[in-house]
């Protein structure tokens, strides 16, 4: 998936590489940083989880305080990335795509602002853009607890759990 | 788009069978003792004053219509997600239900965030994906269609594959098919999902994301389902269309499934406990439907 993803948008696999060797560092500090904090339970209690969130925010950012765009999403990585999600989306026939990404787009349903920062806490209350399945079947594959997801015209490198930006590619979306 | 089987379905849906026909009113009983009883709500955790009388009409519901679960077509949690938002938002409108051991199993909407995969009460047990079988022979999948991405596709594929249920039963926030105004039919959901579905046979799809009810036309030998108004209302917002079997825009609800051997009875009831729509749909004829009343 990773390959035909990368074949597709014409490009080497290196920043799929590079992309994936810098997750993989992501998770490992992520991994550190929360170690002490007790593991959710698959059943848990809405406090449980609210706890659970706020400590492993609260770690991770301690962990990479220093953490600026771009550690994560390097310029070549973000080329490539903006690459498959261009394509993706473009003319007409990437409509449908381009439309799907606009649903639950804080930008777009203007309910609670995002601010697109590393570290930053994505706010309590918004709501998480569709990611068109079609471009997701093309994009790198993530761990559990990453995801993509769109605000206004940038993507962002989510931690699902922590609630927190981990990373962002400005103007991604045409 | 229509293939001439879907168009003579269609066709076929158009005719009113008084045979089957239920009076217009409230919530009729079940027809068959032993049968499998659910419900389904979508677009619901607002915590406003609807959502407690749609979610006050539930439970009432069941006193006449005793349903074992609940399958949540996302956006459970609307806004913050602080404890007392769970609370307000879903503990204390369902408590009637939660009290009477009615279980939810959830799915997620785009305005769910995503750590509600480990709420106790939500029964995904950690999830964004899951399957669970009721009884023998139905067995449900739930899935997150606002992030769709490979795992999760092959995983469902794995799953429909390995399933040798009569009823397969999936639920998820985003519609394969619609009538809505505002976002109208996934078709970049329906290009993944939909051949998955027809290959292994699903016979039935519940969805939400539209704040109305809509009955959608068999579609490739699939029932489609939208209960999207279970506190969220978008009044005029659908549009009837030529896939459109029956619907309603003007007020909140839910549905309310009984599966008995090969079929499957449902009825849509709203927030006042009127039923707009209810019928007998068949599996085996894959998309026969045997009776309607659209009230």
């Amino acid at each position: 998936m990773l390959l035909a993803g990368a074949a597709a948008a014409g490009q080497s696999a290196s920043p799929e590489r590079e992309l994936a060797k810098r997750v993989a560092s992501y998770m490992e500090t992520r991994k550190q940083a929360c170690s002490d904090i007790p593991k959710l339970k698959d059943k848990a209690e809405p406090d449980e989880i609210a706890s659970h969130k706020r400590a492993m925010a609260v770690a991770i950012q301690g962990a990479r305080a220093n953490a600026r765009q771009g550690d994560i999403l390097t310029p070549p990585v973000q080329a490539y990335l903006k690459q498959i999600i261009r394509s993706e989306m473009a003319g007409k026939q990437g409509k449908p795509a381009k439309e799907s990404a606009k649903q639950g787009n804080p930008e777009v349903e203007g309910a609670v602002p995002v601010a697109v920062k590393v570290n930053a806490a994505y706010p309590d209350g918004a709501p998480l853009s569709t990611v068109p399945p079609t471009l997701l079947q093309r994009l790198p594959k993530l761990p559990d607890g990453l995801d993509f997801r769109f605000v206004g015209r940038d993507l962002i490198l989510r931690d699902a759990n922590a609630g927190i930006i981990v990373d962002f590619v400005s103007n991604a979306m045409p | 788009m229509i293939s001439k089987r879907s168009f003579l379905m269609s066709l076929a849906l158009l005719v009113w069978s008084p045979a089957g026909a239920q009076a217009p009113g409230g919530v009729t009983p079940p027809v068959a003792k032993d049968s499998l009883r659910f419900a389904a709500i979508g677009d619901w955790g607002t915590g406003d004053r609807e959502s407690y009388e749609t979610a006050a009409q539930f439970a009432k519901a069941r006193g006449t219509f005793p349903f074992d679960f609940v399958v949540t077509l996302g956006d459970n949690i609307y806004g913050r997600e602080r404890p007392k938002d769970f609370q307000e938002k879903f503990e204390r409108p369902f408590k009637p239900l939660l009290d009477a051991g009615v279980k939810f199993y959830a799915s997620l909407g785009n305005h769910d965030e995503t750590n509600q995969i480990h709420y106790k009460l939500f029964n995904m047990n950690g999830k964004r994906y899951y399957t669970f079988k009721p009884r023998d022979g139905v067995r449900f999948f739930a899935l997150d269609s606002n992030y769709m991405d490979p795992p999760q596709v092959e995983w469902l594929e794995k799953e429909l594959a390995a399933s040798g249920s009569d009823w397969k039963i999936c639920f998820f926030h985003h519609p394969l098919y619609s009538s809505g105004e505002r976002h109208g039919p996934s078709t970049e959901l329906r290009a993944i999902l939909e051949p998955l579905f027809v290959k292994y046979g699903v016979n039935l799809v519940l969805s939400g994301h539209e704040h109305f009810y809509e009955r959608i036309k068999p579609q490739r030998g699939i029932y489609y389902f939208i209960s999207g108004s279970g506190g969220k209302l978008r009044r005029g917002g659908m549009n009837r269309s030529e896939i459109t079997a029956a619907g309603n825009d003007q007020d909140r609800g839910f549905v309310l499934f009984e599966i008995a051997g090969d079929k499957m009875h449902f009825q849509a009831i709203t927030r006042t406990g009127q039923k707009i729509d209810s019928g007998v749909l068949e599996r085996p004829a894959r998309a026969k439907v045997v009776s309607e009343s659209r009230h």
